[in-house]
């Protein structure tokens, strides 16, 4: 049964008329003394948060000397200072009765401003939990984000009870608690010693991070930084290494990836005094993040290579066998097929006998290349990526399952380069005809296409031009359904090889993002990981004078009634995988199967989605 | 003692006592008028007229026995390209002749003539070339499709020509400038059909002459049948001139289509003789079907005097 007091009634009509400040009061702090905190004057609204109470030993109230000394000096550390001003706020009482459950404060503030209490968590410093008014991205570079970015500043949110200086607050509340709790019980000292807010903060145990740092450090300056150099050399104009071969963006990345490490590793050391929670919990995050996954990553790529290094013969004898039949024969079939009238369409004969000469003869030669290269060497080549991926992560890092993934897409296009030839001639003669007869057509109509305004007008052309044009486009008319049947084939078959490349990218991608870390999180303690604010409310007992509690009726000391407290909502699964959905839908409007068929009619040339614009998607 | 009223006006600022919506009885008879700007057709005009129609069916007929017989092999190719390289001189000659004639009076600069002439032996220089390197891909081009759906395609091409082609005359001829062609899609359709023919004969010059034949008689012929027919048609002279080559051009279709099949030669003469006399009959007997109303909706024509 809930009972509303007259004051809280009071209260509530005065807060549509006359706002009263909002006090934040900690959930676990229940003693009574002088509360201290930071004050927030929205305008007109107050808004107070209480960082503390210091509480009464001795019988008579004396507020210790030095308190607010103590309290500018803590609140000149650079990292806290853009808070606002550490006060003394007023004298806090708690009433406890017989009464069982959760009791209210009063406060006595300076003025006698009517104020209403919200409830707040805070957090110890060890748990790493905090407050956020928006969600973060758990991004590989993080470190990136600099604190201007935290604080957003939400300009026109000044007004309402809670901005993101007051969730910043809330956030620190507890180790500047803990700090001057502590500096105030070792007060015998006369000055006050320098708080070591640090400590407070959870750090990484120091042997194990030295070993890891110098560890990594020394990878990354012999093999991590050459490789990365070597990586971005550009080869033509536009292309650089990385841009061709997948398994030199792999080691890109896996470079990338360690110098981030190193970054982080530095700036989470427990010597720098970090107070900011929620910068240093997201840190701590991606920093772990980025090692779970190299790490997962290593050892589903020691099993893997384990399987590659104990079966490299069968293996290859199988990918010999595959070779040979889908890659050269049958495409020496089908060509075969097309030049002799296939399925009763009759092709123009010398055409058709001059295409299907041409590539039989191409993939004849590329498969004697295979055959004479690759193929005896192929058992060797399987044992090789086998150990490359169970042991290479001991140079520098570069292994794991993303590596062999890497490299049996590069071996593929390797394997169909001959596919990839025979496209580019197939769909430079296809674009070409079907361009030209467009235009020819035009011309048959009497029009022709207005660049300048980007239609087709009436057009009178000379007899011989029109001669001419005539002439040739039956000609073309005629050899087209020839061109656009070798077209076909090749186009067809280089669908396939873009698709199967398409899944192997996408499995690369997948093992190169798995947010494994933060999933447990969520599963473990969501508070870590917090996606917004939701007010929920709790039953506390507030302690009435008598003539209030004869104004409304009872006669009892404790009235309950419902306060709001802020609560932490959890980051959403949306949002642990936004990479993900970021990247499917960069690949769903590369891939989207209308947008293929349609280049393919209009002959336009067919890539898998360009590396560089996917890599720099992913590194903003 | 009621006062006269006076007859209703078409008028607006006077102010009547009817009411606004007031139309007098028999008003809208009257105003409407039946075939108004009717001028009958009249028979020999007609037929004069029709004799553009007759002469391109006589060419397309001509075209059609000369590809058979060359795909007979009864006929020389050689023959062939001598015929039309004379045949081309001869209509060259008369297109210049009426040049001179029709525009003795006007002062047409030396300079444009001189182009005029440079241009046509480009262009003409240009095609010779062209279809001589062209014609042994030419040849083969068609050699997978069977001959059924080769002279279907040819026959829609044929239709499509006479459809679209201009018979009218080139009037405002005054100006000594290019000739418009006036119908691009009638032409090219010949020419296609005639390529398309082409691609079933057995050898490279036989290739070569029918498609130079049909560029003479589908593109530079009709410009020159245009231009003899907006001369002067008043004098009986030419008239007589017209007709006397329309009789030429039939005969001669006649003459060669006879041999390969006398029923096609029938057919070629009926079709003839319909176009000619058969169909301005039909066209003056439906006149009297002509109903035009015109009325005092329509849009005002101005009279411009």
């Amino acid at each position: 049964m809930m009972l509303l007091t007259s004051k809280y009634t009071t209260s509530m009509s005065a807060s549509l008329y006359n706002p009263s400040a909002s006090v934040f009061w900690p959930l676990d702090c229940k003693e009574s003394g002088y509360a201290f905190g930071w004050c927030n004057n929205n305008q007109n609204v107050g808004c107070i948060v209480v960082a503390g109470v210091i509480q009464l030993h001795t019988v008579d109230s004396k507020l210790p000397e030095g308190l607010p000394k103590l309290l500018e000096h803590t609140q000149q550390h650079t990292e806290i200072a853009d808070l606002g001003e550490l006060q003394l706020i007023g004298k806090c009482t708690f009433y406890s009765g017989q009464r069982k459950g959760l009791v209210a404060p009063e406060l006595e503030m300076g003025q006698a401003i009517k104020y209403s209490i919200v409830f707040y968590h805070r957090h110890e410093a060890q748990t790493l939990r905090f407050y956020l008014m928006d969600t973060f991205g758990l991004d590989i570079d993080a470190f990136n984000v600099t604190s201007s970015s935290t604080v957003r500043p939400v300009s026109g949110r000044k007004s309402s009870g809670i901005s993101q200086d007051i969730v910043n607050q809330l956030n620190v509340a507890s180790i500047i608690n803990a700090a001057i709790l502590e500096t105030l019980s070792s007060m015998s000292n006369a000055t006050p010693s320098s708080t070591n807010l640090g400590q407070t903060t959870k750090s990484i145990t120091a042997r194990t991070s030295d070993l890891l740092e110098t560890a990594i450090s020394k990878s990354q300056s012999f093999i991590s930084m050459p490789i990365q150099v070597i990586c971005n050399i550009h080869i033509s104009a536009k292309y650089r290494l990385k841009d061709v071969s997948l398994s030199v963006q792999q080691m890109d990345v896996r470079a990338d990836q360690s110098a981030a490490l190193l970054r982080q590793m530095a700036a989470l050391q427990p010597r720098r005094e970090g107070v900011r929670i929620e910068s240093y919990s997201m840190k701590y995050t991606s920093f772990f993040n980025t090692v779970w996954l190299i790490l997962n990553d290593v050892t589903i790529g020691y099993a893997f290579g384990n399987f590659l290094c104990e079966n490299h013969e069968v293996l290859s004898g199988m990918l010999k066998d595959a070779v040979e039949n889908f890659l050269i024969s049958w495409p020496q079939r089908a060509l075969c097929w097309l030049d002799s009238w296939p399925a009763g369409l009759k092709l123009n004969t010398e055409l058709s006998r001059f295409y299907s000469g041409t590539f039989v003869d191409f993939v004849d030669i590329w498969g004697g290349v295979l055959r004479h290269t690759i193929f005896p060497q192929l058992p060797k080549i399987i044992y090789i990526f086998g150990l490359i991926s169970s042991f290479g992560v001991l140079i520098g890092g570069m292994g794991g399952m993303t590596m062999s993934i890497a490299l049996f897409y590069d071996m593929f296009v390797v394997l169909t380069l001959h596919i990839y030839v025979c496209y580019t001639i197939a769909v430079l003669a296809y674009e070409r005809a079907l361009w030209g007869l467009g235009s020819l057509w035009r011309l048959f109509r009497g029009k022709r296409f207005n660049v300048l305004r980007n239609r087709t007008d009436s057009w009178e052309y000379d007899i011989d031009q029109l001669l001419f044009g005539t002439i040739l486009f039956t000609l073309l008319a005629f050899l087209f359904p020839t061109v656009l049947a070798y077209y076909a084939l090749f186009a067809l078959l280089r669908l396939a090889t873009i698709l199967i490349q398409a899944s192997l990218e996408i499995q690369l991608a997948f093992m190169n993002h798995f947010p494994l870390f933060a999933l447990v999180l969520k599963l473990k303690d969501p508070w870590r990981l917090p996606g917004g604010l939701y007010f929920d409310f709790v039953r506390v007992l507030v302690h009435v004078n008598e003539h209030e509690a004869a104004g409304a009726g009872t006669d009892e000391q404790f009235i309950t009634t419902l306060i709001p407290i802020v609560e932490n909502q959890p980051i959403t699964l949306g949002r642990i995988f936004f990479q993900y959905t970021r990247l499917w839908t960069k690949l769903a409007s590369h891939y989207d199967p209308f947008r293929l068929f349609k280049s393919l009619l209009l002959g336009r040339f067919l890539v898998p989605i360009p590396r560089f614009d996917q890599r720099d998607e992913i590194d903003t | 003692m009621s006062t006269k009223i006076p007859p209703w006006e078409k008028v607006l600022w006077k102010n009547q006592p009817y009411p606004d919506n007031y139309i007098p009885q028999g008003a809208l008879e009257s105003s409407l008028r039946k075939n108004p700007n009717f001028k009958p057709y009249t028979y020999w005009p007609l037929v004069h007229l029709s004799i553009a129609i007759t002469q391109h069916l006589a060419t397309i007929f001509i075209f059609l026995s000369v590809f058979v017989r060359l795909k007979d092999r009864s006929l020389d190719p050689r023959v062939l390209i001598f015929v039309s390289l004379g045949c081309f001189f001869v209509g060259y000659f008369v297109w210049e002749v009426l040049q001179y004639t029709q525009s003795s009076g006007g002062g047409s600069k030396h300079g444009s003539k001189r182009n005029e002439r440079a241009k046509t032996l480009k262009s003409s220089i240009l095609i010779f070339l062209a279809l001589m390197s062209l014609s042994p891909v030419l040849r083969t081009l068609s050699a997978a499709t069977s001959s059924d759906s080769i002279w279907a395609l040819s026959a829609c091409l044929f239709l499509l020509n006479i459809l679209l082609a201009d018979y009218g005359s080139s009037s405002s001829v005054a100006q000594v400038g290019p000739e418009r062609l006036t119908s691009v899609l009638s032409m090219n359709a010949a020419i296609s059909s005639s390529v398309v023919l082409a691609s079933r004969l057995s050898n490279d010059l036989a290739v070569f002459a029918l498609i130079q034949f049909s560029v003479q008689s589908f593109t530079l012929f009709p410009m020159l049948r245009r231009r003899l027919q907006a001369f002067n048609t008043r004098k009986l002279s030419t008239r007589a001139m017209q007709a006397l080559l329309t009789f030429a051009l039939s005969i001669s279709s006649l003459i060669l289509a006879a041999p390969l099949s006398s029923t096609i030669a029938f057919l070629f003469l009926l079709v003839l003789l319909a176009v000619t006399f058969f169909a301005p009959a039909v066209l003056v007997w439906a006149q009297k079907y002509k109903n035009e109303i015109r009325g005092p909706w329509d849009v005002a024509v101005p009279k411009v005097n």
